[in-house]
């Protein structure tokens, strides 16, 4: 259960890096085709990094409990090999 | 492959990630303040900041809770922190008595008037020996009603 909580926490967080990336231009503060503001440059770049950030470390986090899954899958397996053997 | 059989790159990455989002967090809310924005649209751009970079503080450390609490459940787990158990604190005080004066027995404490028993005789049927104890017992400070009430 904390272990979801953990990944579905790093969900949200990407996908709050993605909002920030696109709020410049959902809430019209950055027109389309007009020069970029300050505020807007600084809020994509935020949110670029916050997104890549919140992805790698979710896809991390899967990958490693995927790792366990086969590890305690494989483990109880070690003590059969040499008694079949 | 197969190093080490609990990896824990899996708790580190996650927060590892979550931090960096608490420190995201904080400079999106501060930004409007820092280079202080101004002309048309300023108000809802410190507007969606501040919301913005409260709900990822917010996210980000619950996350960072969740996964500090999943590794020390995994440390635990594999006996690497040790579990308080609540009983296990205060031994039994007569058994604690018992087993030091199973200890002590062989000592051949002196008796009250200062004539220690020999060493011949207090072998042989151990009576000697049990006397010094009894005669060493009496001379402590807490009588033997105390004692029993412990």
């Amino acid at each position: 259960m904390v272990g979801k909580i953990g990944l579905g926490g790093l969900a949200v967080m990407s996908a709050t890096g993605a909002w920030l990336v696109a709020a410049p231009f959902v809430t019209r503060y950055q027109p389309a085709g007009a020069p970029w503001t300050g505020a807007a440059g600084m809020d994509v770049a935020v949110g670029t990094i916050v997104a890549a950030a919140g992805l790698a470390g979710f896809l991390a986090a899967l990958a490693g409990r995927v790792r366990e899954l086969y590890a305690e899958r494989a483990a109880p397996a070690e003590p059969e090999g040499p008694a079949a053997g | 492959m197969g190093g080490s059989p609990r990896p824990i790159g899996r708790y580190l990455s996650g927060l590892c990630t979550a931090g960096l989002g608490l420190f995201a967090a904080g400079w999106i809310m501060l930004t409007p303040m820092a280079f202080g924005y101004r002309g048309r649209g300023s108000h809802v751009v410190a507007l969606t900041n501040l919301a913005t970079g409260g709900g990822l503080a917010v996210v980000c450390a619950i996350t960072l809770i969740a996964w500090s609490v999943a590794w020390r459940r995994r440390l635990r787990a594999d006996g690497l922190l040790r579990t308080p158990s609540p009983g296990q604190a205060v031994p039994d005080p007569q058994q604690v008595l018992a087993a030091l004066a199973a200890l002590l027995a062989p000592l051949q404490v002196p008796s009250v008037n200062g004539s220690a028993p020999a060493n011949g005789s207090a072998s042989a049927d151990g009576s000697a020996s049990a006397n010094g104890w009894a005669a060493a017992r009496a001379e402590l400070p807490i009588p033997y009603g105390e004692e029993e009430a412990w």
